[in-house]
């Protein structure tokens, strides 16, 4: 079953050598050559995945192409290699994949940007590291693409770099990250002093005969390493702010690929997860509160983008919960159609910006239906997809996941799932009401200046939209229980190859009605209030005007509704979006931050220069080595 | 008595940096002073490569052993032919790994200082040559005086250099501090030699395994334990640590960018070298915890306040002193344990950091390092658009040195924490895990403000550099270089050390597997 | 009778100790030099008496080396004074403090 291959050696390669040639060229190359040679460079790569993907021989089957060895030398032994197991292979077809859309996409979205060709070698760069990241077959290796996507990423965060915030979020993403690399690079070291190895294979036979506290430290190593990666509670606060990079970034790196990073982690060290259950229960509720916080916090963004990526922090949180549930193979389920239609979404997103000529302010949009109208019926599914309505992707993957979580007798963080889908439901259509529906918000200002009229015209950029949509819709169809359940059966060998893992078999349930109609609620509820004539819409949008008319609604439910869920919700929305965001979590890490430079001030104060105190800071250190050596007890 | 037998081969390899000193001088003598800088630059460059040679022929003799000589030095190694002056020195694996690491940082020094402008060229290359002859016979010296001695010929010659740009009030004051510091240092070392002496009766490392030979654990009496202590401190001097590394920041400023690389990756090798042998010679492996505890300690601290003091600088020269204070405790992490695993773990590192920190130096020359404003960090904005290569360049040496995997600086740390771990330094791995998130915000402050462009500049607050920069003309120290050219030993050092920063941090078991096998234990 | 090697041994510490104090609490250079090179002489004479001690060169040999070295350091640190503050009206350590933080 196990082959040998240069084929993943192409995988990885093609992308570095596309952002090697056009960082080369970039000055040199019209925008168009730049564009075609980027996205042929991932094209070919996806080819190669895809022939991998024939040559593995069935869901059991190996690829592996060793790279290079650190000899035995200095009691140190490690060799690097590249693996293309079901997992790895999954995740490289959708990060090729998606990847290549989004390359297509973007030489719509960045034509005329002084920077194409450095955003295109970027951009091809992040695809290399993201594909060494899942297809190398020891930790050393994963630790490498590790840190290579956190580079990528901040590059591309702070792409526009001349705005000073743009270059504060980039150093933000890039100091959570270092905080998770931190925690990455310890786990792995503890594996290889007990292992003698970080290669995967070795060190998951040797778990079996771990102790416990080894093992649950590492699983919680991993775990820090996983939330700062994806944005999970306490470190997601660099998400948000991720958002001021160019918004096919956020598709790929902020939404599709690189914060699914830590569920691949989580699912590649099943192993250590289901030899710790301590470490594996962490997972599933740092997940699931994260989910409800993401989608909470969603409810009340003014920002298009941002909506978007507390609602990315929210499934990649679903996803989380199913992977410290054990029910892995959901979990890459999710991660699948999430990619699709968060993708989706956000290159639509992005045409919208576009053509408002860079308004990002959803309560200044409105009436985009009647004038983009293929955007609008793309975003209408992916949009439906992503709140779960059947037979879309997402309905089947988050099935798939709550399914999961109620099989592991974690009941609690299954209700908290439904109530999540409801959310998600609800500030979706917030979004694509405020966004499509309605009149234009407020009438004239909705446009301005560079605004692009014929956005819709441009094929490059609808294309890969629509792509992802059909994916979106008829993406879940390739997991129907009973039917087809094509992830199970593709994903679970690769699992088992290397761990007993629990077999959770997709199933019709009655609960997936319960889900839907939660959902269902929370849909009906926010084409209610944010519809064209909703009541919720105008106050949003009036923000500064007078209060619309008292209580005038169509909907006869809602005055009952908006004291008994709304208001609360609301208020804990914003209480949660305003107080603890900011102040808490994020103020935390500014508190970290500002202390750090407080110290090194209070510390350079000591150095001040003066000779006769540096003497005496020897003879107190002289003192203190004296005392002890001579003291020690031995 | 044995008879004195000096074997040339051993000392070959500083006499020949002294013997080129020496040459340096007399071409200067001989020809017209605006002839001199090119010969002599390249006699300084054939002398160290020739000390080079020497440390290869060496090595060659010394690594297919196993049976080789141990770096331990036993009286009955003394009337061996691997030792001079009646084993004051020797040609052992750690002398030689080590050397060969001092040769490369003068190397690159000489390379560096093709472009200066004083006077004075054949004085300052002659004591570049001595300081790295004093390197070179404190890694290989094993009596006592012969370490004193070559501290202090390292030392004389860096207080010299440091201060060596006329018209320059910084350049002195660094230096006036550093011999001060370095004095007392250099005492209390003195001192605690003298009881070591006092207790083991010889100053022949040879002569202390006789004694612990003789005395067992007894042999561990005050005045042993103050002397160690003392000689302990005199090392950690040298190295940066913390609390003996007040000089650091102020030398490595006002010194020659050329001179700040070779000093941190010289004077800490050589220390370096010399503390482990003193350790494993003067210690039996139960007492060493004694000594190893408090340097530990001492380690993490030199870890936090070198990277967090890296963090609020706005110079470039005074933030790599702030990292060479932080890399010493990495360095030191090498002490648990004192294994050959542990050793090479710290000769890999020291390594790593010649050619990270080399590189980052060679940098801050070639944009010029004018005495008052020529390495702010103020000049580094937005250099990324003015020249992305340097630039490029200069951001891979910092994330080797914040230790970013694929290369060498994570590899190093690799190494060093698995040691620690091993033994039990627990410590030193929180403190490294935890210093390596801050520092890698220190060294990103700097890439930011490459990335930067000038517009921006105004909005971040906090940008203590650019009020620097507003008082003073940020471009003169650009004008300087730019009237200087660029002479191509300067590109050859940043290339190298860039191919070889990657280099390691990809393929590193050919040096581990070289390091390691001249360590015997 | 002469002297134990411990009574040479705490004079040797006493002058030491004395050069550590003159560096903490004298701010004219020259003076912090000449207490450098106290330090300096309270090593070496432990080294002479220990060779007295122990009865070998060993000790001797050191201590002369440390002579001179001291004056080698000696004669750089005087010039570097004379750099340092030609030009100013007072000799203080604590003035010059252009390097810090």
């Amino acid at each position: 079953m196990e082959s040998t291959t240069p084929v993943l050696l192409l995988i990885v390669a093609l992308p570095l050598a596309g952002s090697l040639i056009t960082a080369a060229n970039r000055n040199r190359w019209k925008e168009g050559t730049l564009a075609r040679v980027a996205s042929t460079a991932v094209a070919l790569s996806f080819a190669a995945t895809l022939v991998a993907l024939g040559l593995q021989g069935g869901a059991g089957g190996v690829l592996r192409f060793p790279l290079v060895t650190w000899g035995p030398a200095g009691g140190f032994e490690l060799s690097l290699g590249l693996l293309g197991d079901s997992i790895s292979l999954w995740w490289a077809l959708v990060v090729t994949g998606v990847g290549f859309l989004i390359h297509v996409y973007s030489s719509g979205y960045m034509h005329g940007d002084p920077g194409f060709g450095r955003y295109y070698a970027k951009l091809n760069y992040f695809v290399f590291a993201m594909s060494l990241l899942v297809l190398s077959d020891n930790y050393v290796g994963l630790l490498i693409g590790w840190a290579n996507v956190g580079l990528a990423s901040f590059m591309l965060i702070g792409f526009w770099n001349q705005r000073a915030e743009a270059a504060a979020a980039a150093m933000k993403a890039f100091v959570m990250n270092v905080i998770g690399e931190i925690g990455l690079i310890l786990g792995t070291l503890l594996l290889i002093v007990h292992a003698g190895s970080a290669e995967f294979d070795t060190v998951f036979a040797a778990v079996r005969s771990a102790e416990p506290a080894l093992v649950t430290s590492v699983g919680l190593l991993f775990l820090v390493a996983a939330v700062a990666k994806s944005a999970q509670l306490p470190l997601h606060t660099w998400l948000p702010d991720a958002m001021q990079g160019p918004t096919p970034v956020s598709a790929l790196i902020h939404a599709a690929t690189m914060v699914t990073a830590g569920v691949y982690l989580v699912v590649r060290s099943a192993p250590i997860y289901l030899a710790s259950e301590t470490a594996a229960l962490t997972v599933a509720y740092v997940g699931g509160l994260s989910a409800l916080f993401g989608a909470v916090v969603a409810l009340r963004q003014p920002d298009i983008k941002k909506v978007l990526a507390f609602s990315t922090m929210s499934q990649v949180g679903y996803m989380m919960m199913a992977a410290g549930a054990g029910a892995y193979t959901a979990a890459m389920f999710h991660f699948m159609t999430h990619a699709f239609f968060k993708a989706a979404l956000f290159l639509a997103a992005g045409i919208v910006i576009h053509y408002l000529g860079g308004e990002q302010d959803i309560r200044r949009m409105g009436s985009l239906r009647e004038r983009l109208p293929v955007v609008y019926w793309l975003a209408l599914f992916s949009v439906l997809a992503l709140a779960g309505a059947p037979p879309l992707a997402g309905f089947f993957s988050k099935e798939e996941i709550l399914h999961g979580v109620k099989d592991a007798g974690l009941t609690g963080l299954w209700i908290l799932g439904v109530a999540v889908a409801g959310l998600t439901a609800w500030y979706m259509f917030r979004l694509f009401s405020l966004v499509f529906l309605g009149a234009a918000q407020p009438a004239g200002k909705g446009r301005r200046e560079g605004a692009d009229e014929n956005v819709e015209s441009r094929m490059e950029m609808v294309i890969p939209v629509g792509v992802l949509t059909a994916l979106s819709v008829v993406g879940g169809w390739i997991s129907i229980p009973g039917l087809t359940a094509l992830p199970e059966k593709y994903l679970l060998p690769a699992l088992q190859r290397v761990a007993d893992v629990p077999v959770h078999r997709a199933v019709w349930s009655t609960d997936a009605l319960l889900v839907t109609a939660v959902a269902a609620a929370g849909a009906v509820f926010a084409l209610s209030l944010y519809g064209a004539k909703g009541s919720w819409r105008r106050q949003e949008v009036a923000a500064r005007g007078e209060p619309g008319g008292p209580l005038y609604n169509g909907f006869y439910l809602d005055a009952l509704y908006r004291t008994a869920v709304v208001r609360p919700t609301v208020a804990v929305s914003s209480w949660v979006g305003r107080r603890m965001d900011p102040e808490g979590v994020d103020g935390i890490v500014h508190g970290i931050a500002g202390a750090v430079k407080l110290l090194g001030r209070a510390l350079a104060s000591w150095h001040a220069g003066l000779v006769r105190s540096y003497v005496f800071t020897i003879v107190l250190g002289v003192v203190g080595v004296l005392a002890y050596i001579l003291l020690a007890v031995q | 008595m044995p008879e004195v037998d000096v074997s040339f081969q051993v000392i070959a390899r500083a006499l020949t940096l002294v013997v080129a000193a020496v040459l340096v001088l007399i071409v200067d003598l001989i020809l017209p002073s605006r002839l001199v800088r090119r010969p002599v630059a390249w006699i300084s460059a054939l002398g160290i490569g020739l000390a080079g040679w020497y440390t290869y022929s060496l090595w060659v003799q010394v690594t297919p052993a196993g049976a080789g000589p141990v770096w331990n030095v036993t009286a009955a190694d003394v009337s061996t032919a691997w030792t001079a002056f009646l084993g004051a020195i020797s040609a052992d694996g750690l002398g030689l790994a080590f050397g060969g690491i001092i040769l490369a940082a003068a190397l690159a020094g000489v390379a560096m200082s093709v472009r200066r402008r004083e006077d004075d060229v054949s004085g300052y290359y002659s004591l570049l040559l001595l300081a790295a002859a004093g390197m070179m016979l404190l890694a290989a010296g094993t009596s006592l005086l012969t370490i004193f001695v070559s501290l202090e010929l390292l030392s004389l010659a860096l207080y010299v250099l440091v201060g060596f740009r006329r018209r320059d009030p910084r350049g002195k004051e660094g230096a006036f501090k550093y011999l001060i510091l370095g004095s007392v240092a250099s005492g209390i070392l003195l001192y605690g030699f003298a009881l070591l002496y006092g207790s083991v009766g010889s100053v022949w490392l040879s002569d202390f395994q006789a004694y612990w030979y003789a005395h067992g654990a007894h042999g561990m009496t005050p005045l042993y334990r103050a002397g160690l202590a003392l000689t302990v401190v005199g090392f950690a001097f040298k190295m940066a640590v913390v609390p003996f590394h007040a000089w650091a920041p102020d030398a490595y400023q006002g010194a020659p960018a050329s001179i700040s690389g070779f000093m941190a990756v010289g004077t800490k090798a050589a220390s370096l070298a010399a503390l482990i042998r003193l350790l494993s010679v003067a210690l039996p492996a139960a007492e060493l915890g004694a000594v190893v505890w408090p340097l530990t300690v001492l380690a993490a601290l030199s870890m936090f306040v070198g990277s967090i003091l890296a963090t609020v600088q706005s110079n470039m020269k005074r933030l790599m002193a702030y990292s060479s204070i932080a890399h010493a405790g990495y360095l030191l992490m090498a002490l648990p344990g004192l294994s050959q695993q542990g050793i090479a773990a710290a000769a890999f590192y020291s390594l790593a950091y010649l050619f990270m920190t080399v590189g980052a130096f060679a940098i801050i020359v070639w944009l010029g390092d004018a005495p008052e404003s020529g390495s702010e960090m103020a000049r580094y904005e937005s250099l990324f658009y003015r020249r992305p290569y340097l630039a490029g360049a200069l951001t891979l040496f910092l994330l080797a040195l914040a230790g970013t995997p694929a290369t060498a600086g994570f590899v190093g740390k690799v190494l060093l924490v698995r040691n620690a771990m091993e033994f039990g330094g627990w410590l030193l791995v929180a403190a490294l895990a935890v210093t390596t998130g801050i520092s890698a915000y220190a060294y990103l402050r700097v890439v930011l403000v490459m990335i930067r462009r000038p517009a921006a500049a105004q909005v971040v607050e906090g940008a203590a550099w650019h009020e620097a920069a507003a008082a003073e003309d940020p471009d003169q120290g650009e004008e300087e270089a730019r009237e200087l050219g660029t002479p191509w030993p300067l590109a050859v050092v940043v290339i190298v050390a860039a191919a070889a920063t990657i280099y390691l941090g990809l393929f590193p078991q050919g040096a581990i597997a070289a390091l390691s096998s001249l360590l015997p234990v | 009778m002469s002297l134990s090697v411990q009574g040479y041994l705490l004079l040797s510490a006493v002058i030491s100790a004395i050069g550590l104090l003159g560096l903490l609490v004298r701010r004219n250079p020259l003076i912090m030099l000449m207490s450098v090179e106290l330090m300096w002489g309270g090593g070496a004479l432990a080294f002479i008496a220990f060779a007295r001690h122990v009865g070998n060169m060993d000790g001797h040999a050191f201590a002369f080396f440390a002579m001179i070295v001291a004056a080698a350091e000696v004669a750089i640190g005087l010039a570097l004074v004379v750099a340092l503050f030609r030009g100013r009206e007072a000799v203080d350590i604590d003035d010059i403090q252009l390097l810090k933080g």
